[in-house]
């Protein structure tokens, strides 16, 4: 109501948006699938096995199955979890790509393989340097 | 009535010993002299002077992007780090830190806490940003559509028809959401 205000609006880059988005909890960045078209493609990056999706918190990466009886999220046990700043970089049938961050860089990225129903992941593999992810793709705003 | 430790009276009569500063001049004009250590936290900055061989002491170095506003608070939160720095090299007292985060965030409204977030990412702030971000995570996380719409300022760009068909999918969601 207050905000009548003519004031221009400030556009924050896409990029500080998903890493706003990126710390949300799954409800909601579920509810905020249907703010704008941009942000559900955001969230829907994280789907795998097609019903489920993959969310990152500060301090855990959950899933989300939405053919369970009780939606709820649930925590997926990744090794040295916790530790580091995580991010998804990708997701496809069921293969997680997450790049650790320490000290603001990227150091590593790995491969995690989720074993049918069961939301422990194991490292499939390790890439370390500057394979795979393209940071050039962050423009400046 | 803002006495805070971000006041910028900096009237150059200083005869103690000499603090090196560093003239940082804000979209509107008002050129600020920031303490070295403190200015170094801004990385645009931190590279500017690491990167042109010609700069001196004198050269102001313009910061179009960041209002005075902004400004003002971007050197409250690197004063403050500067200060327990400087108290506790080893680690930050962490207790304190996220007292004066709190109370660094709570005076902000949602339009000085964006003007920060992008101040904050012009400038290359990792760790500001990265608090700020966090901080307008909390502020929208358990708000209505509408409300983090206006937030971001951003257009509706489903049809109506579609919004309720996910709104129907994802009902589950929608429980429970704070009155904007």
């Amino acid at each position: 109501m207050e905000r009548k205000k003519k004031e221009k609006i400030m556009h924050i880059p896409d990029e500080i948006v998903f890493s706003i988005l990126g710390r949300l909890p799954p409800k909601s960045l579920v509810r905020f699938k249907c703010i704008w078209k941009s942000w559900e493609s955001f969230v829907n990056q994280y789907k795998y096995h097609n019903q489920k999706l993959i969310v990152l918190t500060d301090t855990s990466i959950q899933s989300i199955d939405f053919e369970a009886d009780e939606i709820e999220a649930v925590d997926l046990h990744i090794p040295f979890k916790g530790t580091y700043r995580m991010l998804a970089i990708a997701s496809c049938n069921g293969l997680l790509c997450i790049s650790i961050e320490s000290e603001g860089l990227v150091s590593k990225f790995d491969v995690f393989l989720p074993p049918d129903n069961v939301d422990v992941f194991d490292i499939l593999g390790n890439i370390k340097g500057r394979l795979c992810y393209d940071t050039s793709q962050k423009r400046p705003g | 009535m803002s006495s805070s430790i971000a006041s910028s009276s900096s009237s150059s009569s200083s005869s103690s010993k000499k603090e090196k500063k560093i003239s940082l001049k804000t979209s509107d004009g008002e050129v600020f002299e920031v303490e070295e250590p403190v200015a170094m936290q801004l990385e645009i900055v931190r590279s500017f002077f690491a990167d042109n061989e010609d700069v001196t002491e004198q050269t102001v170095m313009p910061l179009p992007n960041v209002s005075t506003a902004a400004m003002h608070g971007i050197l409250e939160y690197c004063r403050a780090h500067e200060e327990f720095r400087r108290r506790m090299p080893e680690a930050a007292p962490e207790e304190e830190v996220r007292a004066f985060e709190a109370g660094y965030v709570d005076r902000k409204s949602n339009e000085e806490l964006k003007e920060m977030i992008l101040a904050a990412n012009y400038l290359n702030i990792s760790k500001l940003l990265d608090f700020l971000t966090g901080v307008a995570a909390k502020r929208i996380e358990n708000k209505s559509v509408e409300y983090v719409r206006a937030f971001f300022g951003v257009e509706n760009d489903f049809t109506p028809e579609e919004e309720a068909n996910l709104r129907r999918e994802y009902e589950w969601a929608f429980e429970g959401v704070d009155e904007d």
